[in-house]
């Protein structure tokens, strides 16, 4: 069993490292061959002051040598200087935004899980009853309205009209400053959440197991706590990479509408401004966490489902 | 035997002037016209499309002209901006209408793009399988593993904010789950009794694969392009909402309820309106899907 597992990561590893490669790769060959660089300007700049400049950013030699310059320089976590924000480096800027996007992230992420499990659960317990009806119709809305027109009404409702919250700002992460965006991000994936969560425990409710369980006598909670949760978490483990690409695209909303300064504002910066290294850090940074999470996803599965073959 | 052949043809057609059979998807209609959420859902969509091509034909105001004696108005049925106007004075309906026919057309054409590129790789990986399947699944997986929005959003910084490549853009992210799916069930498929008869006849794989393999998808592959044109247009509103996608003075969802975000101040209309118009049609999109599903694929819950 040990051994077994310590196979299966080594070959998901064996699997992710490539892939990480083909991205980074991706990045750096996308940010080269784009028309106009980070230093076209409407003015003509003497030729020295053009040729110091991209002696300083290595960009007058061969662009394969500028590639292995690149991922030597990755293999030690080091992005590179901005080539927007003059005097920072692209890390700079990422540690800075870093707190407060994964402070949206992960609170987000954990209060979809507890509260889109819960509600999914209890919908399917009391299956076509009232309240099953209601949390499927909320979902269903909760799906249909992206996270854009979601974030601004609720700036729009409870900022501006109730008065009750702040509309933007980070405010050295004060609790007040982060509910909206939180809510915001949270909503569409407890809608999605609990459907899944509703779904899978109908199905499990009805298989042969919780059947010999009934008949065992177990009570309907201990059931429920020992038998099903077990088996019908097993789609929102699997969903738990697509959720966290949804939040940090998310995020990338949120954190405009919001004002707040996290590295999803600096990649829409970046991106507007033609920042590549600062484009292209961000990018590796959110493929590494999404192919590590796959990667916790997958072992997660087959700790907890006996029937994945490793 | 061969004799039977010969005749087979003929009482088969007087057969069916006699007793009409129902095809599989007389059925799946019957189902789908039987689904009121679908029905009423499906109403909507229509309303909505039509409103969004003809409509601009029939209002007094233009989708760029600008007026300035008459900026910010609050929705008034005397002046005509039945749902107000915004900072230039242009009148909001008809810029939603005319958003509309941009956010629509894009989810149709590059979901209709995606769905193109999904079939032919995922038939090919299914039907030919082996080394090839890996291959071809392999890099479906490495694909998967991209945060795909803002692979997009690279693609729209690096080949410039061109309203054509944001089709291409979009269709080129969205077609790996289509390949996937197609792929299952091709594989499915090329094991029936029929795909071996047209084999041992000597068809080539390429007629079979176009004649009798695809043919065969179409139900999943509807009900898959429903439920793909609402996330294309989600996706789509998403750049232009960024400032990456339609650019002025062209306008769709996107752009409207990015403006009325930023306005929404001054203005509640011009968020609310937009996002209204756009998330009755993801709803209604939703909704046929899901009608869709259950009427082509009838497992009873």
């Amino acid at each position: 069993m040990r051994t077994n597992m310590i196979k299966f990561i080594v070959k998901r590893l064996l699997i992710a490292i490539p892939t990480l490669l083909v991205i980074i790769a991706f990045g750096f060959i996308m940010m080269r061959v784009a028309p106009g660089g980070p230093f076209t300007s409407e003015r003509a700049l003497p030729p020295e002051i053009e040729r110091n400049i991209q002696e300083a950013y290595n960009l007058n030699k061969p662009i394969w040598e500028q590639f292995y310059i690149y991922i030597k320089n990755l293999s030690v976590g080091d992005f590179g200087p901005s080539f927007k924000y003059k005097d920072f480096t692209v890390n700079e800027l990422i540690l800075s935004g870093l707190p407060v996007s994964v402070t949206l992230g992960l609170s987000s992420i954990i209060i979809s899980l507890f509260i889109g499990c819960f509600l999914g659960i209890v919908a399917a317990i009391k299956r076509n009853t009232y309240f099953d009806y209601s949390v499927m119709s909320i979902s269903l809305i909760g799906i249909c309205i992206p996270s854009f027109v979601m974030a601004p009404l609720l700036s729009l409702f409870f900022g501006l009209y109730l008065g009750l919250l702040p509309t933007s700002g980070w405010n050295g992460g004060n609790v007040l400053n982060l509910i909206l965006p939180i809510t915001a991000l949270s909503l569409p994936q407890i809608a999605v959440i609990s459907r899944m969560m509703r779904a899978s425990t109908i199905e499990v409710l009805n298989s042969n197991f919780i059947r010999t369980a009934r008949s065992k006598g177990l009570s309907p909670s201990y059931i429920v706590r020992k038998h099903v949760i077990r088996a019908s978490i097993l789609p929102i483990i699997e969903y738990l990479a697509p959720a966290s690409a949804g939040l940090m695209t998310g995020s990338i909303i949120v954190e405009q509408i919001f004002g707040l300064p996290g590295i999803g504002r600096y990649f829409v910066v970046g991106a507007l401004q033609r920042d590549y290294t600062l484009v292209s850090g961000v990018m590796i940074l959110y493929a590494s966490l999404l192919i590590a999470l796959i990667l916790v996803t997958d072992i997660l599965r087959a700790l907890l489902d006996p029937r994945v073959k490793l | 035997m061969f004799g039977i052949r010969k005749y087979d043809n003929k009482m088969v057609n007087k057969g069916a002037s006699i007793v009409k059979g129902r095809s599989l998807w007389i059925d799946a209609r019957r189902r789908l016209f039987q689904n009121k959420a679908a029905v009423t859902a499906l109403f909507l969509l229509i309303v909505i499309s039509l409103l969004s091509i003809f409509g601009p034909f029939f209002l007094q105001h233009n989708f760029s002209d600008t007026d300035w004696g008459s900026i910010y108005q609050s929705p008034n049925l005397q002046t005509g901006h039945y749902l107000g106007t915004d900072g230039n004075g242009r009148d909001l309906l008809v810029r939603i209408l005319y958003g509309g026919r941009l956010s629509l057309s894009i989810g149709l054409i590059a979901t209709l793009v995606s769905v193109f590129i999904g079939v032919i790789y995922g038939t090919i990986a299914g039907y030919f399988g082996g080394k090839l399947d890996i291959f071809m699944m392999r890099v479906v997986e490495i694909l998967y593993a991209m945060p795909y929005l803002i692979f997009v959003i690279i693609l729209m910084v690096v080949f410039g904010r061109n309203i054509y490549f944001l089709f291409l853009a979009i269709g080129a992210v969205e077609w790996l789950t289509m390949a996937r799916i197609v792929r299952g069930q091709t594989i499915s498929l090329k094991e029936k009794e029929f795909i071996e008869t047209s084999k041992a006849l000597g068809q080539s794989d390429l007629l079979i694969i176009i004649k009798h393999i695809i043919p065969n998808l179409a139900g999943p592959i509807v009900v898959y392009i429903t439920l793909m044109v609402p996330s294309v247009i989600i996706l789509e509103s998403f750049l232009s909402f960024l400032g990456l996608g339609v650019q002025e003075p062209l306008t769709s969802w996107g752009v409207l309820i990015s403006e009325g975000s930023r306005e929404m101040e001054a203005a509640w209309w011009l968020l609310i309106f937009p996002g209204l118009f756009m998330v009755i049609t993801l709803a209604s999109l939703n909704f046929i899907g899901d009608g869709l599903r259950d009427a082509i694929d009838p497992k009873e819950y």
